[in-house]
């Protein structure tokens, strides 16, 4: 439904963001892009959504080049930037003004999403905090019902109880026919809700995979003394031990740590990609 | 293409609602400095502001508020609304139509409303502005309008040109821009009808009237000022329209179009000959409609310049 081949992708500046990235996402996932700071994240969400181009390579988002903008792709290919904007005026006149744009708009799963987050129907976007006009702003998303669902950062500025809202409206509306993608660095936040986990380092996708494909290779162990795990890949201080990262040669079943692998993959790269048998 | 006139609305809507309050303190504004401007040239008038002042305004209006109205349309393309515009489901055709409708439909008659507007108000508040000079001038000079509605449009498209690639402190460039440009265009203008058709400066000499309010430079669409001191024609009271033939030695020059009042011939040997005043658009010279041509290079000009906008918008990132 995705397809990404020999992507390169730069700004004007001479200095390459994405090289050379080949990806294949398909419908009824839920994928987790994560990395460092600038390393394009977000650029490779705007090639995407058409809002940048690649300048090489080949892009198709469910059947359509994004960079054409066609009508039928923006319908149906949602982005929603970390930056949220909000024209002045109530709910109601920003659903009048947007949603005829939207034949899939859900007006009553929006209202719906709306009570989850205990957020009243009349108010005004634009004079809301941060975080609130975010809730809003995922809301419309949803209710869009996208076949292609982009998400810059959704869970900043989200207090605590409105990032557990999050998770589980995010888990309860995913379509068999839709992909969600969620860029964070908040890896924590939506360790349960991520079934596919992307990761961009130097330019390129280095890690592709599911979490049942890491979980099948990759151990993640508490210890009180690293010498208690054998064949520790990576290791980080935890209360009254260790959280470890460790090859899984036994086929345990381990309980997937996001946080921890996204810092291993970080500081030991070439190891956990030969566990995982990456080239 | 893709293209829907619903989609088309809906932008238009959606522009419009958005900034209601920007567009309706605007209008109030461009009201407050129109008055302000005629009561200021009131100030040196003894009579009826003549229609000269009143349309001048009307017309040069539109070319200062609607750039920047024009300017305000595009800056969605580089502001922070950016993503939000550029991922709304429409067209880069449909979105192009929506602002071409706002800058050379919607603005032109908004402005109208409101100068009239501003006119009656004015022409109850102050003795020298007649809200009738307006209304006959705009009825019967319509070689002005046309001209200045060309004016308008190819202003505009300037603007949407540069407003479509200048980034930031648009507000303030692209006035810089446009004004530059207008004086190189003038100017060549100008100096290709001196070089190529020898078309002269300025009459030295107006049949039968005095240049009372000369211009710097005589061109065609400049709006002249001239004053009667030998009206053999009778007139009965009405408003006259009248047709100036710039001559020499027989050769025409240049015609001016005009109204003016006329209530009694005067005589050769009249001691204090009846002087009239009145002012019109000065047409130039006949040799000016042999080189149409330039006109047809200037509309073909402006359909590409939209074309180049079109495309820009297609491939504008964020």
């Amino acid at each position: 439904m995705i397809n990404l081949n020999h992507i390169n992708f730069r700004y004007s500046s001479k200095e390459s963001v994405l090289e050379d990235l080949t990806l294949s996402l398909a419908p009824g996932h839920i994928y987790g892009l994560l990395g460092r700071n600038g390393v394009g994240k977000t650029s490779l969400m705007y090639i995407l959504s058409g809002l940048r181009f690649p300048n090489d390579g080949q892009c198709s988002v469910i059947g359509f080049t994004p960079q054409q903008r066609k009508v039928d792709f923006l319908q149906q290919v949602y982005f929603l930037p970390d930056e949220i904007y909000f024209p002045p005026g109530a709910i109601d006149k920003y659903l009048a003004l947007y949603t005829p744009f939207y034949p899939g708009f859900n007006s009553v799963m929006f209202y719906d999403l709306l009570a989850e987050f205990d957020i009243r129907a009349d108010v005004h976007p634009a004079k809301l905090s941060l975080g609130q006009r975010k809730q809003i702003a995922i809301c419309f998303a949803l209710a869009l019902r996208a076949k292609v669902l982009l998400l810059d950062e959704p869970t900043n500025a989200l207090d605590i109880p409105a990032k557990k809202i999050f998770r589980k409206i995010i888990a309860g509306g995913l379509q068999e026919d839709q992909i969600i993608m969620i860029s964070t660095h908040q890896v924590k936040d939506l360790e349960s809700l991520i079934d596919h986990v992307l990761i961009l380092d130097g330019q390129k996708m280095i890690i592709d995979r599911s979490i049942d494909e890491l979980t099948n290779r990759i151990a993640f162990k508490y210890a009180a003394d690293l010498e208690d795990i054998p064949n520790v890949i990576y290791s980080e201080r935890a209360l009254r031990g260790y959280a470890t990262l460790s090859a899984n040669l036994k086929g345990e079943y381990t309980k997937f740590d996001m946080e921890l692998f996204f810092n291993a993959v970080l500081d030991q790269k070439q190891k956990v990609l030969s566990v995982l048998e990456v080239k | 293409m893709e293209l829907s006139v619903n989609r088309t609305y809906l932008l238009i809507k959606k522009q419009l609602t958005e900034n209601l309050i920007r567009y309706g303190l605007s209008g109030v504004v461009m009201c407050m400095l129109i008055s302000a401007y005629i009561i200021i040239r009131a100030k040196n008038e003894t009579t009826t502001l003549s229609e000269g002042v009143i349309y001048s305004v009307f017309n040069i209006a539109p070319l200062i508020f609607g750039g920047f109205f024009a300017i305000s349309l595009f800056s969605a393309f580089h502001n922070k609304q950016k993503g939000t515009w550029l991922m709304l489901p429409a067209s880069a055709l449909e979105r192009l139509l929506a602002i071409f409708i706002l800058i050379i439909v919607f603005f032109p008659v908004v402005h109208l409303l409101l100068f009239a507007v501003t006119i009656k108000v004015m022409s109850h508040l102050h003795p020298l502005v007649s809200f009738d000079v307006f209304t006959q001038n705009l009825r019967e000079n319509t070689l002005g309008s046309h001209i200045y509605f060309y004016y308008y449009v190819l202003c505009q498209t300037g603007v949407a040109a540069c407003a479509i690639c200048v980034r930031r402190y648009s507000y303030l460039v692209i006035p810089i821009v446009m004004t530059v440009l207008f004086e190189v265009s003038h100017s060549g203008y100008y100096a290709i009808l001196k070089a190529v058709f020898n078309v002269p400066a300025g009459p030295t000499d107006v049949h039968q009237v005095d240049v009372y309010d000369r211009p710097e430079k005589w061109e065609a669409g400049s709006y002249v000022k001239v004053r009667f001191t030998d009206v053999t024609q009778e007139g009965d009271g009405k408003k006259t329209r009248f047709k100036i033939t710039d001559k020499i030695a027989g050769d025409v020059r240049g015609t001016m179009y005009g109204f003016a009042y006329i209530d009694q011939a005067s005589s050769e040997s009249a001691e204090t000959p009846v002087v009239r005043y009145f002012s019109g658009l000065y047409t130039g010279h006949p040799q000016i409609a042999h080189i149409r041509m330039f006109s047809y290079l200037f509309y073909a000009g402006l359909v590409l310049t939209w074309i180049g906008v079109w495309l820009r918008i297609k491939e504008t990132q964020l």
